[in-house]
């Protein structure tokens, strides 16, 4: 008798602990499924070894003149199944134009340019994304650049994801324009503030993003 | 308009064309009247109009400003365009040493005072504990610029005094040729875009000099014109990529070549015209060839560079 009460008690108390643990981890996964629905953004960091950072700028009026930059980072918080949900931030280092010259480099990012020492870092942060119905995003975002913020937006191409030995990466071209003399930079500009000058006012920007998920 | 073309109208010609059309006649009217004491006359007379040569200084840099860096702003938070207002900082104090007679250690005083302004102008964008510059770096050069730069600017214009005429502009050509070119081979290529403005101004005064043997510098021309100077020296400094600091104490030194003349009252003035050029040559001299030291060095890929001799836009 009391050995048939110990057994109904030991199987009501394992039963009581499987239906607890399922339940726990019912509970669990529920609260993992919850908050996956609610985080379907996948962080993704900047490759900058498979990312480039180019300008582009009228030189003498004649001619275009192409330069990078070789250090920067980024982020890209990714929702796969709507990109305009993301959103996107980088930072350069003013300090690393390159123009394959480093006389002109050190001319470029001294006083009479870049101003490096006074503004070391160009960021964006993207506030928008709206998808363009073709393929391409435009994508807005706040640019601080020579110590002032504006808003930019950019066309964005070729968003592409995949993956690269097991992890998951994702690529985009983001490119844009700006007018030099809008953020202060007016060294060399010609009088009507066209592309006629030692250098041209309007600035074009490639951002060439690989990005892969951290 | 070409910017070459640019900088050198309103940065040259235009300059010398004011520069001659007023220093003649304004200088011609003084020896007219007799007040004009002749070169190593002793005697204290009237100065003539020395007040114009730093107006005449700012007009020159302020056209050369505007064909680099376009229209000027009355402020800017931007360093590299702070120039136009430091220099007109030092020429206003030309102006009010050229008005005004007062005693040395008060001329120094404002000149200290003066190059202070123009450090933390072009300076304190770049200063600060997080910046570029250490804070405590930024106060030491304010102490070398207002202590050694007045220092500087007070002998140099003791020299001025004692020899008119000719002999000031002529060692000054030397010291702003140099002076600039020291400061573009260490990356700051505005000084050698801005050099020509001085260069048409002083180069006016020696002209007028054949005319009028009274005519000088001190009592404000100089404070002008090395007042540019260390105002290039600033900027190489902070916001430029100076290649070592001896280069900026060479050209901080430089002026004393011009305040030789002060300790060789008795010498025959061509005497004092060499050692006075060859002081300031040294100086500079020495500073172009620590610069060259200095550069770094090429790309390795053992092809000629096509940009050897790379020269700013």
């Amino acid at each position: 008798m009391k050995t048939a009460f110990a057994a109904g008690l030991l199987t009501l108390a394992g039963a009581g602990a499987v239906l607890g643990g399922w339940t726990s981890s019912a509970a669990t996964a529920t609260a993992e499924s919850a908050t996956a629905q609610r985080t379907d953004t996948v962080t993704y960091g900047v490759d900058p070894v498979h990312s480039n950072v180019l300008f582009k700028i009228r030189h003498a009026g004649v001619s275009n003149f192409y330069g990078q930059f070789q250090k920067f980072t980024g982020e890209v918080q990714f929702d796969k199944a709507d990109f305009t949900a993301s959103s996107v931030s980088f930072e350069i280092d003013i300090d690393s134009v390159d123009t394959d010259n480093s006389k002109r480099d050190e001319h470029i990012k001294g006083a009479d340019f870049f101003n490096a020492r006074q503004y070391p870092k160009t960021t964006f942060k993207s506030t928008s994304i709206v998808d363009n119905g073709d393929g391409t995003y435009s994508m807005t975002g706040d640019m601080t650049f020579f110590g002032q913020t504006k808003p930019v937006t950019a066309h964005v191409t070729d968003l592409s994801t995949g993956v690269m030995r097991g992890t998951p990466v994702l690529g985009f071209e983001a490119s844009f324009q700006i007018k030099r003399s809008d953020w202060g930079m007016t060294k060399y500009l010609a009088d009507d503030g066209g592309e006629g000058g030692g250098l041209g006012n309007t600035v074009s920007i490639t951002v060439a993003v690989e990005a892969g998920a951290e | 308009m070409q910017l070459e073309i640019k900088i050198a109208l309103f940065g040259g010609v235009v300059p010398g064309v004011v520069a001659l059309a007023t220093l003649l006649p304004a200088w011609w009217r003084a020896k007219k009247r007799g007040t004009l004491a002749h070169a190593g006359d002793e005697r204290p007379a009237r100065d003539g109009p020395v007040w114009l040569a730093p107006v005449l200084v700012f007009v020159a840099f302020a056209g050369a400003d505007y064909a680099v860096n376009g229209p000027p702003h009355w402020w800017t938070p931007h360093g590299p365009y702070r120039f136009i207002h430091a220099v007109g900082l030092m020429c206003a104090l030309g102006v009010l040493e050229g008005l005004v007679r007062v005693p040395v250690w008060i001329a120094a005083v404002l000149r200290a005072a003066a190059l202070a302004g123009v450090v933390w102008m072009l300076g304190s964008p770049y200063s600060g504990p997080d910046a570029f510059v250490p804070t405590h770096d930024y106060i030491g050069w304010m102490l070398a610029m207002t202590i050694g730069g007045s220092a500087a600017i007070t002998l140099a214009d003791r020299g001025a005094q004692l020899m008119r005429g000719a002999f000031t502009p002529i060692v000054l050509l030397a010291l702003v040729g140099g002076a600039a070119k020291v400061a573009e081979m260490n990356t700051l290529g505005f000084a050698a875009q801005t050099a020509p403005a001085l260069v048409a101004v002083l180069t006016n005064v020696l002209i007028v000099s054949a005319f009028v043997r009274g005519i000088r510098l001190d009592r404000g021309g100089v404070t002008a014109v090395l007042g540019v100077v260390y105002a290039w020296l600033a900027g190489t400094y902070f916001q430029a990529y100076a290649l070592s600091m001896p280069v900026l104490v060479l050209v901080a030194l430089s002026p004393i070549g011009l305040a030789c003349a002060a300790a060789m009252p008795k010498r025959p003035w061509p005497v004092r015209l060499g050692v006075c050029l060859i002081v300031t040559g040294v100086c500079l001299g020495a500073a172009a060839w620590v610069s060259t030291l200095a550069a770094p060095a090429g790309d390795d890929s053992g092809d000629p560079d096509p940009y050897a001799g790379y020269v700013a836009p």
